[in-house]
């Protein structure tokens, strides 16, 4: 027999409208400390009073009818056994658990605001490796996450990044000890599931000096009539010679609006590498940053979009050089069909300091029918006298010679332009561990269909 | 030798054509407007604006250049209606404004400084193949605005070389629409860093599929390997640096017509 809550799918959600009251029981369900419950106001007097930057498309959202927060269930869990079987059932389709024990290191689930599940494992656990919820480190390691919380995204940084301080639940938290490198990757998925949600994850991720981690999220949402909003922040600290990979295969619905802001924070010979997928949302507004502040320190962005059918992918990357000697490799793939628009917007920036620095960005886009728009919007700042940086780009349609080659070969026209398609991504998707290369290849040739004619 | 001809109009006095592709770049010209005009095969010839506004119509190879100016701003309007013509123009002025109304196959070559802060429009035509080079000493604070609006079957190449010292930003956009099929694009921002800080922001809006676009942006220091091969042929590092900046300004512009200009805006910078 069904339970009240899973009936209604949910154990408890804040009225529509982003106000006082809801953040304030936002904040008593989480147990907050005072600093994080001033924090939180703080920012919803901030995000209330922004305005968007003068740059930023359109964005079709009405607040007073995003749920600020939702309570999937009563406390989150380490055995997929426990979980409601809904959101099993959810998450089984997504194949998780299947992928949690075939090659993953460690992964969780979030559902609407919260973790639902979140799992270590035992051998990780024990080199000290911590991968938790969010919620659980503000009361687990609150030195930690009080000395890093904000540091690299203040509330006060735009619109979006002010919602999700003011209403963030659940998200990720990973401290990664000294000298401990991780083989696996750690995970975690993410899933809409209710018309006008929203979803303030926040993300916070230490590697300590000399340690290695590779951390994956995927998300996806259900097709509804009305807008829902998903505004994460994601905040990387690099500490000397360590390396981190962050990899995002973002398949949101047509009806979610992805407004995301991630940075990292690379110091001493650090890498900072960003692979992001932007497949799905019906706006994307997604920039993840690069800030190289240790001499000899490297961060690379890839990025794939794919804009199909009433899309507007606005996605890149920003690298700011601040130590001497740094570099980066901004690498941006796009494509655009059944009138989607995809925009490459980036930003270089070598300051004074960061002498013999080298930048290179390359982005390139293909546009399969004559309906659809392709922008690019990239800005590079070097304000010393021995760097380099570099930026080129192109946009076309499809090789008319590649085409009739494969056309010839009997390939029908649809599978042709879908092959050349994922040719041309391929570069980018073979960063990604195999299961995702094959995930996003799939998602690609879903999204391709009928696109000929 | 050409002829140059030299008078004032009236806004409503200027070609028809030119109006019309002035609209259409949203450019608003109500003053009296003096209109220079360029015969073929004009060399070295110094011209001082006694107008804000000046419309240069030219046909076959000219060089003008422009070192004084009695007007307080200056809007240049550069057009031609002939084939493959040709203006070289040297300026040292600010220019606040640069219009290009090109007919097919015409180039405008400007090596310019002090410019400010300056706008540039590009109207190309149908089926038609225009080309701005623009080679500019950025030694005080500068802003380019570029903004090129293409046409069907229309190809536009813009090249912008600089060796910048002061605080300087330079953004090129370039406009495809819906119905502009067959153009191609190209767009190189490249700036060579003696000092100072420079943006290079080159910008593209595709709205059809039956386009080929590129744009670059490349800005740096001196290349060390070139440095020391040039050290290797017995170049102090002063002659290897005027060399490489000479060869950065006058590379996508015709040597002859530029080179004695550079020299002399070298021995003032010294």
């Amino acid at each position: 027999m069904k339970t009240e809550s899973s009936k209604k799918g949910y154990v408890y959600r804040t009225p529509p409208g982003i106000t006082k009251e809801a953040v304030l029981k936002l904040s008593e369900i989480k147990k907050d400390p005072a600093w994080m419950r001033e924090l939180r106001l703080k920012a919803l007097d901030a995000f209330l009073s922004m305005g968007l930057p003068s740059w930023s498309p359109e964005i079709p959202i009405d607040f007073s009818k995003i749920t600020l927060f939702t309570k999937p269930v009563e406390s989150q869990q380490s055995d997929w056994e426990k979980l409601p079987k809904e959101i099993k059932e959810t998450f089984d389709r997504l194949g998780i658990p299947e992928a949690e024990r075939e090659f993953l290191a460690g992964s969780g689930a979030q559902y609407e605001s919260e973790v639902v599940y979140k799992k270590l494992k035992e051998e990780i656990a024990k080199q000290g490796v911590i991968f938790s919820s969010m919620d659980e480190a503000v009361h687990e390691h609150p030195e930690i996450v009080k000395e890093y919380f904000g540091r690299l995204i203040p509330y006060s940084d735009n619109k979006y990044s002010a919602l999700n301080t003011a209403a963030w639940s659940g998200g990720t938290f990973i401290y990664v000890p000294k000298g401990v490198k991780l083989t696996m990757p750690l995970q975690t998925y993410y899933r809409m599931n209710f018309e006008g949600s929203g979803q303030f994850e926040r993300t916070l991720i230490i590697v300590d000096e000399g340690a290695e981690v590779h951390y994956v999220e995927g998300c996806t949402a259900p097709l509804y009539s009305s807008a829902s909003l998903h505004a994460g922040v994601v905040e990387i600290f690099a500490k000397k010679n360590s390396r981190m990979r962050f990899s995002t295969v973002q398949n949101w619905s047509k009806n979610v609006l992805n407004l995301t802001t991630k940075r990292g924070l690379a110091e001493e010979n650090a890498v900072i590498e960003w692979i992001d997928g932007n497949l799905g949302s019906g706006l994307n507004m997604k920039y993840p940053a690069i800030i190289l502040k240790g001499d000899n320190s490297r961060g690379d962005i890839l990025s794939i979009t794919s804009a199909g059918e009433s899309q507007n992918i606005d996605a890149g990357g920003k690298v700011i050089c601040i130590g001497k000697n740094t570099s980066s490799k901004v690498v941006g793939k796009g494509i655009s069909f059944k009138g989607g628009t995809h925009t490459y917007r980036g930003l270089v920036k070598v300051l004074k300091a960061a002498e013999n620095s080298n930048v290179s960005v390359n982005c390139d886009a293909l546009l399969l029918d004559d309906i659809s728009k392709s922008n690019t919007y990239p800005t590079n700042i070097i304000q010393n006298t021995n760097s380099l940086v570099k930026h080129e780009a192109s946009v076309g349609k499809i090789d008319q010679d590649k085409l009739f080659y494969l056309m010839s070969k009997g390939i029908s026209e649809e599978e042709a332009k879908t092959l050349i398609v994922l040719g041309f991504l391929s570069p980018i998707v073979k960063e990604l561990p195999m299961e995702y290369a094959v995930e996003l290849n799939k998602l690609i040739r879903m999204q391709m269909e009928n696109s000929v004619g | 030798m050409g002829k140059i001809n030299i008078e004032k109009k009236e806004y409503s006095g200027i070609p028809a054509d030119v109006r019309v592709r002035l609209l259409r770049l949203g450019v608003k010209l109500s003053r009296t407007v003096e209109c220079i005009e360029l015969s073929s095969w004009n060399a070295g010839a110094g011209i001082v604006p006694q107008e804000e506004i000046v419309l240069v119509s030219f046909s076959g190879n000219n060089f003008i250049s422009i070192n004084e100016s009695k007007a307080k701003t200056l809007t240049l309007i550069a057009y031609s209606d002939a084939k493959d013509s040709v203006l070289n123009l040297v300026s040292s002025v600010p220019v606040k404004r640069m219009v290009f109304l090109p007919a097919d196959s015409v180039a405008l070559n400007w090596m310019c400084r002090n410019v400010g802060k300056c706008e540039i429009k590009s109207d190309s035509q149908k089926q038609s193949q225009a080309r701005i080079s623009v080679s500019s000493v950025f030694s005080s604070d500068t802003e380019f605005h570029i903004d090129s609006f293409h046409y069907e079957a229309s190809s536009f190449k813009l090249s912008l070389d600089s060796v910048n010292y002061a605080e300087s930003k330079v953004r090129a956009k370039a406009i495809i629409p819906e119905k502009a099929l067959g153009v191609s694009c190209a767009i190189d921002l490249f700036s060579l860093v003696e000092g100072g800080s420079v943006e290079l922001s080159p910008f593209i809006e595709i709205s059809n599929d039956n386009i080929k676009a590129s744009h670059s942006a490349l800005a740096r220091g001196y290349d060390k390997a070139e440095l020391f091969y040039l050290y290797s042929k017995g170049l102090s590092e002063e002659e290897a640096r005027i060399l490489i900046r000479k060869n950065i300004l006058l590379r996508n512009l015709p040597e002859e017509e530029f080179e004695q200009h550079l020299e002399r805006w070298e021995n003032e910078l010294d």
